[in-house]
């Protein structure tokens, strides 16, 4: 559906409006296929309102979707130069980024930020993860806490 | 608390913020600042009025009037003072105040904040645009987050149009904008920001409109002016109270008439006031109702500044005269020029970004926990190997919590995309070794640990391992014991089946080892785990049914299809979708002619055929691999191993065949999708005693292999997923004990 030099509009949180080809948001995001093909975007007037999307996450989004689809030929080393650059943000960056991609329900997007975040977190020890992840209050009463760290002391 | 604050005047946030953390963090926030500006009920302004090129004063003009102690301050301003360089106010928006320091730099400050900004501006077209503007002004685009400067300006024979942006630090020409031609004026005229445009009094001698350029749109309009201003004489141009307002002098009757568009664009809201002085100026509105304004003529013969304030019933109603300790210059007219702003704590967008910085690392010490949603930690969760989802239990408690879930466990089963294989094999009958077959051939570290039972090893009883099933080994034990294990968890339990043994039969009768099949299985509809023993007993064949939950058996003895052939040896079913799956043989020959499956919770059998290629065969071998049926056997001619995957679950056209070029290749797993884990035995020397691991993907390459420790002799084996799940009574404890905890 729809030819490939429409755009639509898509509106961030902070209501700037970013135009972007139909079909790069089409073949990525489940969300805006949906809204597409059930006909209820309307070129002349609507924009996408993506509240939960701030704007210089919804650039990255766009920056993502339009790289894959004009590039989905290139090679796979190529891509994942490309991805690893793409992803090269800070931990806030790579969480808001997780949420607009799943908010719009990008697929490949979202396969690799878990990727990314699993190898944040494989392997390393709990003290490690907790300042990777930024985890301050981890819950457990000190008991509890002295508890694991006495059972599996190897962990940490 | 935030509506609060929006009365309290911002000249004082600043102290506030000391109060405490919280407060700090509230005042801090630019989105207070924000709205502090806008709903303010104590908008505060202040003015800064200039004595020559160099030094400037603030007072703030709403302090002079209240009674407070007010000061006038020289201002330091933020550029260095020495060598002092002239600098002129250019307007101000929003708070800030935008100046221009000679030769050629921008100064956005923020005169209560401290916060500044010098910027080298890169007006690339012209060197001498001040000298050479029409119009200019400051102002601020919402929609992009933009501090602006505007410049309309003069060249030889035509007008240009120049917007600096202070995000980008770079100058955009915006020419076609320009409503030509613009009229020139003698001076240049200073625009005033409001709602996201810059107004100008319009630039020819006569007065037609008001010149309006969106800063969003980047385009000009104009607002026309009442009827009773058009083509009088000179009239200057404010911002009263957030409204456009023109004023004019009526020097015959002495009075000073005010124009106020009360609604912006709104034609019909102009209204007029009149204040009962003479060159009256006004600078702002205080308390929504007083104008303070400058009174040149009082100021006059002391050559004082001079404020006044009137309200708009028309009374004057303060006055207030700069000390005289501060003399100004000779000239009356040009001895001041002035801005008015009103405060805020805004932040520049490229300050801001440097706080956001900031507020990131406060962010960050949110954690991860108090950003995403938990369905996404979830989702991240999942992609994690099962292995290592133990040691992330102690991360904290969430996630303890996710992991700790049944249903967690279950769906990381199933969803998974990274599965992982224990493989555990026996050396002998009292000692078994695990090793992780994912990290053997991923570059980890691995591990090939000898594996600590969940019973004594004193005395070394003897013990066999029977199958697994959803990340779940059966083991048999001596004498008479089946034992569940989650080598992974370390749950284990343990059951005896000494009510199945024949009275003739004495300690060393081992039930699985007299059955003809067996199995170890998942019954999803009871949520029980199934032990299926099909056996001869008393010259009739017999189907008994283990079930964990019940701790008992079952006796099925009508479900089997009889006779089952009798093989040399037991054969052991493979658990799949519910069922229990084995080869099945015909009696003649010994040749297997299809598979036979048990379907748990239907409790009866039925068959699965193999493809024509495999009937008939010699030997064949069953596995499961990626989650799919698969039969390979081992070609001596052509020195290769066949593998046939039943691809899609009881879809007979769906049998694919795989050469893997290596002889008496067992294949045990899939891993990644695509390659194929296996032991290679055409390898090992019983004598030497080493097993050695391969790897293949199935475009029939050789990936890896690995040999294990020579101590170690292949003995027999068994592979597993691994897995978090808890048997249905553990959870039932589990479950019991969080009431418990809750309680």
């Amino acid at each position: 559906m729809g030819s490939p030099l429409k755009k639509i509009m898509l509106c961030s949180s902070e209501k700037e409006i970013f135009s972007v080809e139909e079909q790069v948001m089409v073949q990525h995001s489940v969300i805006i296929n949906n809204m597409i093909e059930d006909g209820s975007y309307n070129y002349e007037e609507s924009k996408i309102p993506l509240d939960c999307v701030d704007s210089k996450t919804l650039k990255k989004v766009i920056d993502y979707c339009t790289y894959h689809t004009h590039h989905h030929n290139d090679n796979q080393e190529d891509l994942e130069a490309w991805d690893a650059q793409f992803l090269n943000v800070d931990s806030n960056g790579l969480y808001d980024l997780l949420m607009a991609a799943n908010y719009l329900e990008i697929r490949n997007l979202l396969d690799l930020i878990y990727r990314t975040i699993k190898n944040m977190i494989k392997g390393k020890k709990i003290d490690e993860i907790r300042r990777i992840l930024n985890i301050k209050d981890h819950g457990f009463t000190p008991e509890e806490e002295e508890q694991n760290r006495k059972e599996y002391p190897h962990f940490y | 608390m935030d509506k609060n604050w929006v009365g309290i005047p911002v000249k004082h946030l600043g102290r506030l913020k000391c109060v405490s953390k919280l407060w700090h963090s509230l005042i801090s926030d630019p989105d207070f600042a924000e709205s502090h500006l806008h709903l303010s009920f104590a908008p505060t302004h202040a003015c800064i009025y200039i004595k020559n090129s160099t030094e400037a004063y603030l007072v703030h003009l709403d302090e002079a009037f209240n009674g407070d102690n007010y000061q006038v301050k020289e201002l330091s301003f933020p550029f260095k003072k020495k060598p002092i360089s002239e600098f002129r106010v250019m307007g101000s928006c929003r708070g800030f105040v935008l100046l221009h320091q000679e030769p050629y730099y921008f100064v956005v400050w923020n005169p209560l904040t401290g916060f500044s900004n010098i910027v080298h501006r890169s007006m690339g077209r012209s060197s001498y645009f001040l000298d050479n503007a029409i119009l200019y002004g400051f102002g601020y685009d919402a929609s992009r987050d933009d501090y602006l400067v505007v410049v309309a300006w003069q060249a030889c024979d035509c007008q240009l149009l120049d917007c600096f942006s202070f995000k980008t630090n770079s100058c955009i020409s915006l020419d076609a904008a320009l409503l030509k031609p613009l009229g020139l004026t003698e001076w240049r005229s200073c625009g005033l920001f409001l709602n996201g445009s810059i107004h100008w009094s319009s630039s020819s001698g006569m007065n037609e409109a008001l010149l309006v350029f969106d800063l969003k749109e980047r385009s000009f309009s104009k607002i026309s002016l009442p009827e009773q201003l058009i083509m009088r004489g000179p009239t200057t141009f404010v911002i009263l109270g957030g409204c456009l307002a023109l004023y004019c002098h009526y020097y015959r009757e002495r009075k000073t008439h005010i124009w106020v568009m009360k609604e912006y664009k709104v034609h019909s809201s102009w209204t007029l006031y009149v204040i009962p002085c003479l060159e009256f100026e006004p600078l702002c509105i205080s308390n929504g109702s007083d104008i303070i304004e400058v009174d040149p003529i009082l100021s006059v013969p002391a050559r004082l500044l001079k404020f006044a304030k009137y309200n708009i019933r028309e009374e004057l109603l303060q006055r207030f005269t700069r000390p005289t300790t501060l003399p100004f210059g000779h000239y009356c007219f040009h001895y001041v020029s002035y801005t008015v702003y009103t405060e805020s704590l805004l932040l520049f967008p490229s300050d801001s970004k440097h706080k956001n910085k900031k507020n990131n690392i406060e962010k960050k010490q949110k954690s991860i926990n108090e950003i995403l949603p938990v369905e996404l930690i979830q989702r991240i969760l999942l992609r994690i190997p099962v292995k290592h989802l133990g040691r992330l239990k102690c991360v904290s408690k969430l996630w303890y919590s996710l992991i700790s879930d049944p249903h967690f466990a279950e769906s990381h089963l199933h969803l998974s995309l990274a599965p992982t294989h224990g493989y555990l094999f026996q050396k002998d009958s009292t000692e078994a070794f695990l090793v992780h077959l994912e990290e053997v051939f991923n570059g980890d570290n691995y591990e090939v640990k000898e594996v600590s039972f969940p019973f004594k090893k004193q005395p070394p009883s003897e013990f066999s391992i029977r199958g697994s099933c959803r990340g779940f080994v059966l083991l048999s034990r001596e004498p008479h014991f089946f034992v569940v294990w989650n080598p992974l968890t370390g749950f284990s339990k343990k059951i005896s089946y000494s009510c199945m043994v024949p009275r003739n039969m004495g300690r060393y009768f081992n039930f699985l080892d007299h059955a003809i099949l067996y199995g170890f299985g998942y019954d999803a509809s009871r949520d029980d785990y199934l032990v299926v023993v099909a056996w001869q007993h008393g010259g009739c064949q017999r189907l008994d049914c283990l079930s964990l939950r019940t701790n008992s058996w079952i006796s099925l003895d009508a479900a089997l299809p009889k006779p089952l052939c009798l093989t040399e040896w037991p054969s052991r079913g493979l658990f799949l979708n519910g069922s229990i799956h084995w080869l099945s043989y015909s009696h003649v020959k010994y040749y297997c002619e299809g598979l036979l499956v048990f379907d748990l919770k239907e409790r009866s059998f039925s068959k699965i055929y193999l493809p024509e290629q495999l009937t008939m065969r010699g030997p064949t071998t069953f596995v499961i691999l990626g989650g799919c049926l698969a039969l390979y056997f081992h070609d001596y001619v052509e020195r290769k191993t066949h593998i046939w995957v039943m691809k899609e679950y009881k879809v007979q056209s769906s049998w694919t065949s795989y050469a893997i070029p290596g002889l008496e290749f067992d294949p045990l797993c899939l891993s990644n999708g695509s390659d194929i884990i296996g032991v290679d035995p055409f390898r090992v020397s019983i004598r030497v005693g080493s097993t050695k691991l391969v790897k293949y993907n199935i475009r029939e390459e050789l990936l890896q292999h690995f040999t294990c420790p020579s101590h170690i002799r292949h003995y027999s084996y068994n592979y597993c997923y691994t897995s978090l799940l808890l048997l249905p009574s553990d959870s039932k404890h589990k479950n019991k004990k969080n009431n418990h905890n809750t309680h």
